[in-house]
């Protein structure tokens, strides 16, 4: 049921009055310097004698007619140590399987050179977060924001090899696992879709029990591998591969 | 540029109560605005009202339900960036609909690719039939850079009462299909043609959206 508040009283127009009254007046009173990256119009860092909300810095920086929206990053540095552990993790489980799987040499290679982000996954899009105080994250000296150009691709790893594929508005996550070869080890029943803003989705993909998963510009699919290669020594594995696969940026490190 | 009219609001905010008059009682359906009066539901909220919030706001009905009053929370280079009490938000650049949130369903992204990009140089500036073309992004479920055709047709001149000011609007036809979705729909913008402001607008933003009509009763003050 769509509905958008009436102001049938004083008491409703003054709560809109005082809504957009509240937009700029949450600080909190440290000193900050933030990061930005990307399309923006003017890359830069600044300043604040306060640390400001995610929506105050994002008003007063316009975007290039370029950004990717969808792919935007709040990147903190002390969120930085427990992906490195992670990607650690991963790394030395792969390290384990690439004698029993050639595939796994290929991945170690290629997470070893992503990036360590800081990616903190946000609640909500960025039109609209200065109203929802709540999703409005208070930024911390050292963040860093991301804003990735628009992409038009779409990234398959895991046991399958690397690769990008065109981006397809016609096309649905099975359209795109077809362009692919999956490895011997590779779990053909289900898949990790990594959307450009941090959202994972465990997909069905197998003929008998697929399901129609629509796929973002600047998506990522890691196919993974069989569960019983790891559940003994690192159960989670995939679950990790995948979990640090959201923190990376557009646009997706080629393999 | 960027420029948002919230900073001082804070300051301003008692003042603002007391000049809007909000706390007066509920209004009879004959204080409604004019252009929506015989068309749409009753809103209680008068024209005396709206007329002293000193700030941009435009009337908004979906599809058969209340009118909501949004107030401009921020103008950021072309983009003006509507806020309704309950948060939705829509995002317009020259009176057309690029993004929205707290809807059912949101566009979060409409961009041409034609030659003619209505959205830089406005529909102020149709004279003839014209075609468009370019993407639609929605949300939730990630349909993403949906293909679409839009073709604009001038309609004819119309007067259009806005509070107790009577403007005379190019009406402006468009004819939206997006074919991976099998959807076509008809909106329609009440344009100035001196500034490209669009006074009024009845537009469908996505399949399960309903129909929106939008009319503007103070524009940003840059714009006209």
């Amino acid at each position: 049921m769509y509905k958008m508040t009436l102001f049938k009283n004083g008491a409703l127009c003054t709560r809109l009055i005082m809504l957009v009254a509240s937009l700029f007046t949450s600080f909190s009173s440290s000193a900050a310097t933030i990061y930005l990256k990307g399309q923006f119009k003017a890359p830069t860092s600044v300043n604040h004698d306060q640390l400001p909300r995610l929506s105050q810095v994002l008003t007063h920086h316009p975007l290039t007619n370029q950004a990717y929206r969808l792919g935007f990053q709040l990147q903190r540095p002390s969120a930085q140590r427990q992906q490195a552990h992670l990607k650690a993790h991963v790394l030395h489980t792969l390290k384990q399987l690439s004698q029993q799987t050639p595939a796994a040499k290929a991945l170690f290679q290629l997470m070893q050179s992503l990036p360590v982000t800081g990616r903190m996954r946000l609640k909500t899009s960025l039109d609209g977060i200065e109203a929802q105080p709540n999703n409005d994250p208070l930024l911390n000296d050292g963040d860093r924001l991301y804003m990735p150009a628009h992409p038009n691709t779409v990234t398959v790893v895991g046991w399958t090899g690397a690769q990008q594929l065109p981006f397809n508005s016609q096309w649905l996550l099975t359209d795109y696992l077809k362009q692919i070869r999956f490895v011997d080890a590779a779990n053909k029943s289900f898949v990790w879709l990594i959307q450009p803003d941090g959202r994972l989705t465990h997909s069905a993909v197998g003929y008998w029990n697929r399901k129609a998963y629509t796929v973002a510009p600047g998506a990522i699919i890691y196919v993974p591998i069989q569960d019983s290669y790891v559940k003994s020594f690192h159960p989670t594995f995939n679950k990790d591969v995948a979990h640090f696969l959201t923190t990376q940026p557009l646009p997706f490190a080629k393999g | 540029m960027m420029r948002t009219c919230c900073f001082k609001l804070g300051v301003l905010l008692p003042l603002l109560i007391g000049l809007a008059g909000c706390g007066s009682s509920q209004q009879l359906a004959t204080n409604l605005v004019a252009p929506l009066k015989t068309h749409f539901k009753p809103t209680q909220i008068t024209k005396q009202q709206i007329a002293a919030i000193p700030y941009a706001n435009m009337l908004v009905t979906l599809g058969s339900g209340q009118q909501a009053l949004l107030v401009l929370a921020h103008a950021v280079g072309e983009e003006r960036h509507w806020l309704s009490g309950s948060r939705e938000m829509l995002i317009t650049q020259l009176g057309q609909v690029i993004r929205s949130t707290g809807l059912k369903q949101n566009v979060i992204a409409m961009r041409y690719t034609s030659r003619f990009n209505p959205l830089i140089q406005g529909l102020g500036q149709i004279k003839q039939p014209i075609a468009a073309h370019g993407t639609l992004s929605l949300m939730p479920g990630y349909r993403m850079e949906l293909p679409f055709k839009a073709h604009f047709t001038p309609v004819g001149n119309e007067r259009i009462n806005i509070g107790n000011t009577a403007l005379v609007l190019a009406k402006i036809k468009q004819t939206l299909t997006v074919p991976a979705l099998h959807w076509t729909v008809h909106n329609f913008f009440w344009v100035d043609r001196k500034n490209n402001v669009v006074w009024q607008a009845e537009q469908q933003l996505a399949p399960d959206t309903p129909r929106m009509r939008m009319t503007v009763q103070k524009p940003y003050s840059k714009d006209v």
